[in-house]
């Protein structure tokens, strides 16, 4: 499956069960290390893993590894996501979409500017008396 | 060579009867658990029996079904009532706020710490937690000094609870402890357990242990921080696995042992316990937000501490152009949110342990170069799996399962 020739290891992976999308995953993981190309030839992939340094065969070997658990594990994610049990997905979409709503400005200082004005001046004269502390 | 464990030969489950739940073997004991965290022990006759069905009115059905293990007597609203308060419908947001006040020889300015404290004091949850970390105290105390008065005053002006902490690692000069003593703030002390037991920095409650120690150290430096007044540990490994599982094993024995004379609790146990995610310590978002001297606002302290590349994608904005309530909208806590859904990871979906248990996404990103992580082959998952190993095989037996339950009350 891996063939490694002028420092560059080749793999050719069957769709299905590889997708695009987790031949994607498997690149993400290499960022900085290694580039990744792709080609789509009928009924499967050929993919190419070219180092930023140069590597010995045993290491671009467990690079290569490294790239196909990672795809094998995101096409794994993907079936799991599919037939997990539906409340927890729902309750977090149900969390992002309504966002983390933050607490409201204090009534007391929306009704008493002078609550306010009196609030940041406590709060000037400790960052006054702070800065005398800092070197 | 997969973690979870299998019985030998199971018989085909009779369906009207088993209710939906994973199982593991932990020593002699078959442990099953359903998918909010209620659980039973079963000797493996007993869960084979539990597999086959149960005759009506035997002791061990009963125990079964105030567990939920038994969907012909399946108590709906309990179950219902016991999810919800464990789902992220309970979270009340992340309730630690942690302020790096200097990295690389970089202190935190003192505008940008105000903007810290204001940012906390926006998030909705009742408790307000922060954690100073300081890089040098010394040249950074105006920053501790302002920071813990500043929060003080705006824990009594927006009436909530506000805790305290400063991270040192040696004893204070006398003027500073009673400053912070002054102004009820607590020490956590980061302790190296290594060689013979020492109390480095005296009035510490709460101890960041990094251990790479033999299990025979553990009781001797239990009781060492105990009689120095620690209430709460948490254990980090340092050197191999293997040891710390054992120090790690040793010490909750000790911890049980001196429990009603002096509590001491291990955090991570706790969180565990706990079964809310965001009760487990370091977890992104979940539990922790952390503000770097800079200004920026980071998913936890460890995504604050990657290399630069990994850190952008857990950096989630910067303290005066980013609003709380507009966090969620961010693709870094979307993700480290879906990241943190156990449900969806191999392995733990099948693990009997997934209701107690989330590795942290900057864990999975560190170790792995990957926010989800893979965790059949996770160094992490792999230790969580052993300490909830070890903490629940305490909880099968009676005499430190009380012990142990003293923890959450």
């Amino acid at each position: 499956m891996i063939e490694i020739e002028d420092g560059v290891a080749s793999i050719s992976l069957p769709k299905p069960p590889y997708t695009v999308e987790s031949l994607r995953m498997g690149a993400l993981l290499l960022s900085g290390r290694a580039e990744a190309f792709l080609d789509e030839k009928r009924g499967a992939f050929r993919v190419e893993l070219k180092p930023a340094v140069p590597m010995t065969e045993l290491e671009l070997r467990a690079l290569a590894g490294e790239f196909l658990n990672e795809c094998l594990s995101c096409l794994y994610r993907q079936e799991l996501i599919k037939s997990a049990p539906e409340v927890p997905q729902a309750l977090l979409a149900q969390v992002l979409e309504k966002g983390f709503p933050a607490l409201p400005p204090d009534p007391l200082e929306q009704l008493e500017p002078q609550v306010r004005v009196d609030r940041e001046t406590e709060t000037e004269e400790l960052l006054k008396a702070a800065r005398k502390l800092l070197p | 060579m997969s973690r979870l464990t299998e019985i030998d030969k199971p018989p085909k489950p009779a369906l009207k009867s088993v209710g939906p739940h994973q199982f593991r073997r932990i020593g002699k004991f078959v442990l099953a658990c359903d998918d909010s965290g209620r659980f039973a022990f079963l000797s493996q006759a007993e869960y084979l029996g539990y597999l086959k069905g149960l005759k009506r009115g035997t002791a061990l059905r009963d125990k079964l079904a105030i567990a939920g293990l038994m969907s012909d007597s399946f108590d709906f609203d309990e179950a219902a009532r016991f999810a919800a308060e464990k789902s992220l419908l309970s979270w009340p947001g992340p309730s630690t706020h942690l302020l790096k006040l200097g990295a690389a020889g970089r202190a935190m300015s003192l505008a940008t710490a105000k903007r810290a404290v204001d940012f906390a004091f926006s998030a909705p949850a009742r408790d307000v937690g922060l954690e100073l970390i300081p890089e040098r105290l010394e040249s950074e105390w105006g920053l501790v000094w302002f920071i813990v008065q500043y929060a003080r005053r705006q824990g009594e002006w927006r009436k909530k609870a506000v805790s305290l902490t400063v991270r040192v690692e040696a004893a204070l000069p006398a003027r500073m402890k009673e400053f912070l003593d002054g102004h009820r703030v607590d020490l956590r002390a980061v302790v190296e357990i290594a060689g013979p037991p020492s109390v480095a920095v005296p009035g510490a409650r709460r101890v960041l242990a990094r251990v790479n120690a033999p299990a025979e150290a553990a009781s001797g430096w239990i009781d060492a921080l105990s009689e120095a007044g620690v209430e709460s540990i948490l254990l980090e490994p340092s050197g191999s696995a293997k040891d710390f599982l054992a120090f790690y094993a040793a010490a909750l024995d000790r911890m049980l042992q001196l429990q009603g004379r002096r509590d001491m609790r291990e955090e991570r146990g706790l969180g565990f316990l706990s079964g809310r995610r965001w009760l487990l310590p370091g977890h992104d978002v979940l539990s922790e937000l952390c503000y770097a001297p800079d200004g920026s606002i980071y998913s936890g302290e460890l995504a604050a501490s990657l290399d630069e590349e990994a850190r952008d994608l857990l950096k989630l904005g910067e303290l005066g152009s980013r609003r709380f309530d507009d966090l969620a909208k961010g693709p870094a806590v979307r993700a480290v949110l879906a990241a943190s859904l156990s449900e969806n990871q191999p392995m733990c979906s099948q693990c009997v342990y997934r209701p107690f248990c989330a590795v942290a996404p900057s864990e999975n990103l560190r170790s792995q170069g990957t926010l989800w992580g893979r965790h059949p082959s996770s160094e992490r998952c792999a230790l969580h799996m052993a300490l909830l190993d070890i903490l629940f095989s305490r909880l099968a037996r009676t005499e430190s399962a009380e012990a142990l339950r003293q923890w959450l009350s």
